[in-house]
């Protein structure tokens, strides 16, 4: 197949010029790590159904007859999926993108009170105090509730509160699929703190946990920053 | 293994061996395809502020699916989602009549928007956007992902699955469409 050059390299100075900015802009760095930690809540959101299922078949005649009112659909992702995006899609398309989304403050990363299913996209109203004590009620948070708690503390200069949201993390989900990220505030959080023999010790673990991490430029940094014992 | 009494039932806590392979790979597909797919969003009519939400929105379906994707058509299966996503964007768009803006494009580089300020990355981008905005989705697919992506229009073929025929004859339509938008906007300019 003929390869045309490209107008980056070929065009009138105006389309060079445009299609290069196009080129060079970049989402923020944390979008990336955000959007593991949505899918990888989705991944476990769905494993969890699946086993309680095993555990529980009438729980599958209950989730068959909650999809039929669509109740639960996007929340646990059970319903028959397409092995490609075809026109299935549509329904869970058809609530997608609001464009007059609030600016990404802080707190959008907040729980809502009450909130107890996972949420995807960051619940922004009635957010809970961004100072709030973790959970100590019979309430379950999820790990991504967990994890957008500690790092909004960690925003918010509150790096001893971040700490105690990390172990609530790893009292509740000791094997959670969010692990990895939780590893990585936390090797921040003992930075921001002051603590830098605790960061290094993190950092030293998460390297040696995680050694392929996309996280691992990051904690690098981090560890390097550090001021010299 | 650990579990806890949710309202749902018995659930399991700690499935290691099933999340293992499972996240692995979904961690994995986000952090290769991440940018891929935000910029694709971006440059097929995704404003900057929703592109966050609308690309995690992209990789929790695929999340959910990934049981169902084979390997070799991950990137497929997203830009598939992605073209949905910039769809309904265009579609949400145009129920609302103040967003629809047919001068946009001719009131762009005028006389107070001189050479210099084009330089500007942002502006440049916008212009660009509202460039793209002139065709339609199927032609401008094609065209981010040569132009901008720098996907072969082989890998274009595959990704979009269509006869490469197909890629080669849209992706010239569009690019004499895009390049006489910005002669016109040259010419505009320097007048």
């Amino acid at each position: 197949m003929n390869e045309p050059i490209r107008l980056s390299a070929s065009g009138n100075p105006l389309a060079k010029q445009l299609l290069l900015a196009g080129k060079r802009e970049r989402p923020r760095r944390e979008a990336r790590s955000e959007a593991i930690a949505a899918a990888l809540q989705v991944t476990s959101s769905r494993r969890s159904w699946l086993s309680a299922v095993r555990r529980r078949p009438w729980l599958a005649l209950l989730g068959s007859s909650l999809l039929a009112t669509g109740a639960i659909v996007s929340a646990i992702g059970l319903h028959h999926a397409p092995s490609s995006p075809g026109p299935a899609l549509e329904a869970e398309l058809e609530r997608p993108i609001s464009f007059d989304v609030p600016p990404r403050v802080p707190e959008s990363f907040l729980l809502a009170e009450g909130t107890a299913a996972p949420s995807i996209r960051a619940p922004a109203a009635q957010p809970r105090a961004a100072t709030a004590a973790p959970p100590t009620t019979a309430e379950r948070p999820t790990e991504l509730e967990l994890l957008r708690n500690a790092r909004i503390a960690l925003v918010n200069g509150d790096p001893t509160r971040t700490l105690a949201w990390l172990d609530e993390h790893t009292n509740l989900y000791p094997r959670g699929a969010l692990r990895e990220e939780a590893a990585a505030v936390r090797v921040e959080a003992h930075a921001r703190s002051g603590d830098t023999r605790a960061a290094r010790a993190a950092a030293a673990r998460f390297a040696e946990l995680y050694p392929a991490s996309p996280y691992g430029e990051r904690i690098r940094s981090i560890a390097a920053s550090l001021p010299r014992p | 293994m650990a579990s806890v009494v949710t309202p749902a039932g018995v659930l399991d806590v700690t499935g290691e061996k099933a999340t293992s392979a499972a996240a692995l790979r979904v961690r994995q597909v986000v952090s290769e395809q991440y940018d891929f797919v935000w910029r694709s969003l971006r440059r097929l009519g995704i404003p900057e502020e929703a592109a966050d939400d609308a690309a995690q929105q992209v990789f929790c379906i695929f999340a959910r699916r990934a049981a169902e994707v084979a390997a070799e058509k991950e990137k497929t299966f997203l830009f598939g989602v992605v073209i949905r996503v910039a769809h309904n964007a265009r579609r949400s768009r145009a129920r609302r009549p103040e967003v629809a803006d047919d001068d946009a494009l001719a009131s762009m580089p005028t006389e107070q928007a001189g050479p210099e300020e084009l330089l500007e990355e942002r502006r440049a981008r916008a212009l660009l956007d509202e460039m793209l905005d002139e065709m339609p989705l199927d032609l401008r697919a094609v065209f981010v992902l040569y132009e901008l992506e720098e996907l072969t229009m082989s890998e274009i073929a595959k990704v979009l699955d269509m006869p490469s025929g197909t890629v080669a004859s849209r992706l010239r339509r569009a690019r004499e469409a895009f390049e006489s938008l910005s002669a016109g906007i040259r010419e505009r300019s320097y007048r």
